[in-house]
């Protein structure tokens, strides 16, 4: 039950990758969550979108793919076009 | 009607690939490194809280003297109980509590801080006792060469078909208070089974720390591999 620290930890990633790219408008944020990694991707959902308030990930959704090893991975993001 | 706008539109897809516990795996990695370099063998310990972990310290470091120099760290969320209890079951080794606060595990950083001050070159065996804890510590590699699962006789046959993943993380599974067995109806053969089918193959030792049964064997594995 550590998700409210890897979500404060997966903001940080996002932000910096976000910014890294020209300020990009991050509409979701697409994770791979192995099963052996012990993240349950529902706290996860929950704890990121009360640590995204007030922040300019604000709204945004995080759409997670269960995979079979021990990975916490942000795959990719979804921006405005 | 939808207003026809930007958010509308289909969005772009933006690769990045970046490992959240990445930076936890770095120092995890440099830790190993350092220890490997200095001979020391790092083994962690990790189970339900009052599964017998600090026992079982007290148990190794009071048979750890000699020639073996040792350094125990210990998670906690709070007090330096179990610290003080390693210092007067090994007085010749270094030991330290560390306090996580809130946190519910362990991580490499801590490890680094909780050596800082310790020169490796004079250690042998580093022992590092996780906040008690089937869940979360399994996500978070410390640099140990060895983590040992302990699944007490008191705790129920069924705990590693409950927590497969900690059972799937740990290299050897302990069974801990063995002299409890009988008074607690614990039925070993089971309990192996169950670790059986969530691990094949995986190694199991009986202990206790109490009686003193079976820690030749595990300290043989902690020292030497």
């Amino acid at each position: 039950m550590h998700e409210l620290s890897l979500a404060l930890s997966l903001i940080e990633v996002v932000e910096e990758q976000a910014a890294a790219r020209g300020g990009l408008r991050v509409r979701a944020v697409r994770l791979r969550v192995g099963t052996l990694a012990g993240v349950s991707d529902e706290a996860l959902a929950f704890a990121y979108e009360i640590a995204c308030e007030g922040t300019a990930l604000a709204g945004s959704r995080l759409v997670t793919e269960t995979t079979a090893g021990r990975e916490l991975e942000v795959v990719g993001l979804e921006v405005d076009p | 009607m939808t207003p026809v706008g930007e958010t509308t539109a289909a969005p772009r897809l933006v690769e990045v690939r970046c490992n959240l516990l990445k930076d936890n795996d770095v120092r995890a990695r440099g830790l190993r490194q350092r220890l490997r370099a200095a001979g020391v063998r790092c083994v962690s310990l990790v189970s339900s809280p009052g599964a017998g972990k600090t026992a079982l310290l007290e148990a190794l470091l009071a048979r750890l003297g000699g020639e073996r120099r040792v350094a125990a760290l210990v998670g906690d969320l709070a007090t330096d109980h179990d610290a003080a209890r390693l210092a007067r079951a090994g007085p010749q080794a270094f030991v330290r509590q560390i306090n996580t606060g809130t946190l519910c595990h362990l991580e490499a950083r801590m490890v680094e801080a909780g050596l800082e001050g310790c020169d490796l070159n004079q250690l042998n065996v580093l022992l590092i006792e996780n906040v008690g804890n089937l869940v979360c510590p399994a996500a978070y590699d410390l640099g140990e060469d060895l983590r040992l699962v302990l699944a007490s006789v008191t705790e129920g046959e069924d705990k590693p078909l409950k927590y497969p993943t900690i059972f799937n993380t740990a290299d050897v599974a302990v069974i801990t208070k063995l002299d409890l067995a009988e008074a607690a109806g614990c039925d070993l053969g089971l309990l192996r089974r169950n670790i059986e089918a969530v691990r094949p193959g995986m190694r199991v030792l009986e202990v206790s720390s109490k009686s003193g049964t079976g820690i030749a064997a595990l300290l043989q594995l902690v020292a030497e591999g």
